[in-house]
């Protein structure tokens, strides 16, 4: 064949039949079409009225549920009452299955006799950062779904996977080098010729290590949490940006932090982008290119934010999300409290019929518990604390109703007086004259297994 | 379930607790994912569906010249890109070469996974019917393009659909399935299709079957299409909701839109297809124009000198099918004539034509020897006397002949306007002739009816 002229290329398919001669347009067989054929159907999808979709939910989470019902005993007890349909009255009857029961009940809840079109069962882990790790099964096809809303976000982003991307989290490659790999992965590199991707862990690479690595690696596309967004920011904005020509930075797994894809604006001059996904349940929510609000996968999961009652949060509220994966019938998890809390969003101002959540507040390990017992998500910046000593780094964590340790990274030793003016600080950034407890770092503070950082955590919530 | 349920396909695996989103597996799977990347591609750029038609074009040509004994000596050994001067080079494929070496054209070795091959047939308009073989790859770009051209139209599935035109064998009271065809009802519940062979229905048989069936969708040719909105015109239309017309198999007159409209309230839409090689252009949603349909086929229009023709100007229409591996086409004169048309406004990238024009017969030669394609005169003639239908033949470049069926026989004054108009359009230089009938002027075989038809070679 002639060579083809690269610079006009446009992003394309691979074709299954390229060794038969089919070139152009890619016909893809197999599981690519399979899957191409979904993300077909969902580019469809998005645009349905959130009735239409509420209705095809109700119907998948229909033969979900006689499956769960049929096939485990976990739901067979649990549904015995009734099946009921998703949203009624009788769902929300439905409890709540929690972390503790899947660690609990693991075995009950695995489905037998899985049809094979599921394809085989995998395990896969939460992270747990600070709680206890959960194991659940997951079918091959609940990864075909993962896939699809892999390239919607990448499409709703406008990524172009023939460029170089870099993922700095935990459990990644060791510094210095990092990890190299050619391909963005399952769902990409069987269609594309898709660009590297560079892999950092975090846990072991300070943030020095990072801005040097990044610059030797120079991706387009960076991931990683917020809280190392932040850090990375601090430097560059410092000592300027190199080389790096960074397009796009995309967080995940954190509570962002305010303010915080401003200032990726402008000290990168790079969009950021997150999306919300956990390890048991894949993606849950993807950032909207036109209205920029989380986008619930409505496809793939049902999502239910309940407040204290037990009923679903109206827009603007914030409530407990809990999840329903629609396709996992290995092992069905209905009503799943994942323990994130989240604020229901309005309807896309463009049109997507998806549902949508304005904020993800985080876990309710984040959620501070005053006196009086009311709660709230604390936010605030770093600034009000540099203003009073070289603080580098700080995490607040509410050690009983009435006390905080307020942990800073500093430079040198704080005086007493930077200490008792900390301390007010910390009073006034929370709301609340707590008894605060200073304790001193000369490195960072340290992160979580899986390299998460949270800058506050409550024992108490 | 709610009404404002969404026009959801049918999941392939429902019985294994797999409703929605649709999982498919196998061919369907693999037309949805064509459709995806249809999708996509109508927005590339010229410059990027070109550089594709060029990888896909080198494939057919290395694979024809290896397989195919018509093509052993014709294509050099390096395969041109398409619209480079190698390429220009290249002989066109008749009509009588198909005909005179069918088995030669026919491939050797059509690699298996392109499926099993069937043999269509041209409706034939005039002369022999030209036999051509395809895949079922072919067959899977047909129904991916169909949904194109369906997206593009706006048409709801779910409603029923009537089509009148030639079917070779068709009952004469018509029949009816249900579903659309393959390619929809593997994914969706659709309405009807009722079909009418146009052979055995003249204008008040098709009226009262249109009555009958009450189809939301119409698919004709434009020749039947204006005789039924003269009757509905006239006698208002039936209890029907015609909400769209597609025009399909001859050239649309530049009227027929707006008195569609205007009559039934319809939209009309056209495309350009053909049975050698499928479609070839669907009418833009956005533009208005043809979009030629480049993921499946290269398309030329050329002039007298073989050169590509530009924006505005009129040409041959040349085709080469890109994924026929059982009978490699590479430039096949259609015969027809086309404008080509400019770039889309709304950023497909697509080729344009303005508009097709239909066959050389239908091009007049003047006695100067220019040429020209002569445009539909209806409403001038009908303002001089009630005529139902109208056919103009050139029999030489100096003798054209203007058939009428006539609802009255014309008087003296009537007949001396209607060659004033004649030559005022056609020019004064030409000795005009009248036949006046009271019954319909016949179609061809195929069912499809011409306005002007040149006898001069």
């Amino acid at each position: 064949m002639s060579p083809v002229d690269l610079s006009v290329l446009p992003i394309r398919a691979r074709s299954s039949l390229a060794e038969d001669g089919i070139a152009w347009p890619a016909l893809l067989g197999g599981h690519m079409g399979t899957l191409m054929a979904i993300v077909q159907q969902m580019e469809d999808s998005q645009w349905w009225s959130p009735a239409a979709l509420l209705d095809a939910q109700r119907e998948q989470g229909a033969a979900l549920l006689d499956f769960a019902y049929a096939k485990t005993d976990f739901f067979a007890k649990r549904l015995a009452g009734g099946r009921p349909q998703l949203g009624d009255d009788a769902w929300l009857a439905l409890p709540i299955l929690t972390r503790e029961e899947i660690v609990r009940d693991f075995e009950a809840l695995k489905a037998r006799d899985l049809p094979a079109s599921h394809g085989k069962v995998s395990i896969a882990r939460s992270s747990g950062s600070t709680g206890q790790p959960v194991a659940v099964l997951k079918s091959k096809l609940t990864s075909l779904f993962w896939q699809a809303q892999r390239l919607r976000d990448n499409r709703w982003a406008g990524r172009d996977c023939r460029l170089d991307r870099a993922v700095i989290a935990g459990q990644m490659g060791i510094p210095p080098g990092g990890r190299r790999v050619q391909g963005w992965g399952l769902g990409f590199d069987e269609q594309w010729s898709c660009g590297i991707t560079s892999m950092l862990d975090l846990l072991h690479a300070d943030v020095a290590t990072q801005v040097f690595w990044l610059e030797a690696v120079r991706p387009t596309y960076l991931g990683t949490y917020p809280s190392n967004l932040a850090a990375l920011l601090d430097i560059w904005e410092a000592e300027g940006i190199g080389g790096l020509k960074l397009d796009q930075v995309i967080c995940q797994s954190e509570m962002l932090l305010p303010g915080l894809a401003e200032r990726c604006e402008r000290v990168l001059g790079a969009k950021m982008l997150s999306n919300y996904s956990t390890g048991e349940m894949g993606y849950i929510t993807i950032e909207c290119p036109d209205c920029g609000q989380q986008h619930v996968q409505d496809e793939g999961v049902y999502v239910e934010v309940l407040d204290d009652d037990g009923r679903p949060c109206g827009v603007g509220e914030t409530g407990r999300v809990a999840v329903t994966l629609l396709h996992n019938f290995a092992m069905p998890l209905i009503r799943y409290e994942i323990g994130d809390y989240a604020e229901v969003g309005r309807p896309c101002s463009a049109g997507r019929g998806l549902s949508s959540l304005g904020r993800i507040l985080g876990r309710r390990r984040n959620m501070l518990v005053l006196p009086d017992g009311s709660k709230r998500w604390p936010t605030f910046g770093s600034r009000r604390f540099a203003k009073i000593a070289a603080v580098e780094q700080f995490q607040l964590v509410q050690q009983s109703v009435g006390k905080i340790e307020a942990r800073f990274r500093v430079g040198e030793p704080l005086t007493a007086m930077q200490r008792d003016a900390l301390a007010v600080a910390v009073g006034e950034a929370l709301g609340y004259p707590f008894e605060v407890e200073i304790t001193e770092f000369s490195g960072p503070i340290p992160r979580s297994r899986r390299g998460k950082f949270e800058e506050f955590i409550s024992n108490v919530a | 379930m709610s009404t404002d349920f969404a026009d959801r396909i049918r999941s392939g695996l429902t019985a294994d607790g797999l409703v929605w989103p649709p999982v498919f597996k196998g061919r369907m799977a693999s037309l949805l994912a064509l459709h995806h990347e249809l999708d996509q591609s109508q927005w590339w750029s010229p410059a990027q569906i070109k550089e594709m038609q060029g990888a896909q074009a080198t494939a057919l040509l290395e694979h024809a010249r290896a397989h195919t004994r018509f093509y052993r000596d014709r294509l050099p050994p390096t395969a041109p890109r398409p619209g480079d001067d190698a390429w220009l080079a290249l002989p066109l494929v008749t009509r009588a070469d198909c005909l005179r070496d069918f088995e030669g054209l026919k491939s050797d070795a059509t690699p298996a996974r392109h499926g099993p091959t069937f043999t269509v047939e041209t409706s034939g308009s005039t002369g022999q019917p030209v036999r051509v073989v395809r895949t079922d790859v072919t067959g899977l770009l047909w129904d991916a393009l169909r949904r194109r051209e369906h997206d593009w139209t706006g048409r709801d599935h779910r409603l029923d659909r009537a089509v009148v035109r030639w079917l070779g064998e068709g009952p004469p009271e018509g029949m009816q399935i249900q579903g659309w065809g393959r390619g929809f009802d593997e994914l969706w519940p659709c309405g009807r299709t009722s079909m009418l062979d146009i052979v055995h229905a003249d204008i008040a048989t098709q009226i009262a079957w249109l009555d009958k069936v009450k189809p939301h969708y119409l698919v004709t040719y434009p020749s039947n299409l204006a005789a039924l909105l003269d009757v509905w015109a006239k006698d208002g239309k039936g209890a029907f909701d015609i909400r769209q017309v597609t025009a399909m198999g001859e050239t649309v007159p530049p009227d027929l839109a707006a008195r569609c409209e205007a009559v039934l309230g319809a939209r009309l839409v056209s495309n350009y297809s053909s049975s050698e090689v499928g479609y070839i252009a669907i009418q833009c949603p956005d533009c208005g124009q043809m979009h030629t349909q480049d993921e499946t086929l290269y398309v030329e229009v050329l002039d007298d000198a073989g050169r590509p023709c530009p924006p505005g100007e009129i040409g041959r229409v040349v085709l080469t099918p890109l994924h026929n591996f059982a009978m490699p086409l590479i430039r096949y004169e259609t015969r027809d004539y086309a404008e080509v048309g400019t770039p889309c406004p709304a950023g497909r990238g697509l080729g344009s034509l303005a508009r097709v024009l239909g066959r050389r017969r239908n091009m007049f030669t003047l006695p100067n020897g220019s040429k020209r394609w002569p445009t539909s005169n209806n409403d001038r003639f009908n303002q001089i006397a009630v005529i139902h239908q109208y056919q103009v033949v050139q029999h030489a470049p100096d003798r054209i002949e203007a058939r009428f069926h006539v609802g009255a026989p014309l008087t003296q004054s009537q007949h001396a306007a209607l060659i004033d108009v004649l030559s005022e359009t056609l020019g004064a230089d030409v000795r005009y002739t009248i036949t006046a009938l009271d019954t319909p002027l016949s179609r061809n075989v195929n069912g499809k009816f011409e306005e002007f038809v040149s006898l001069v070679v």
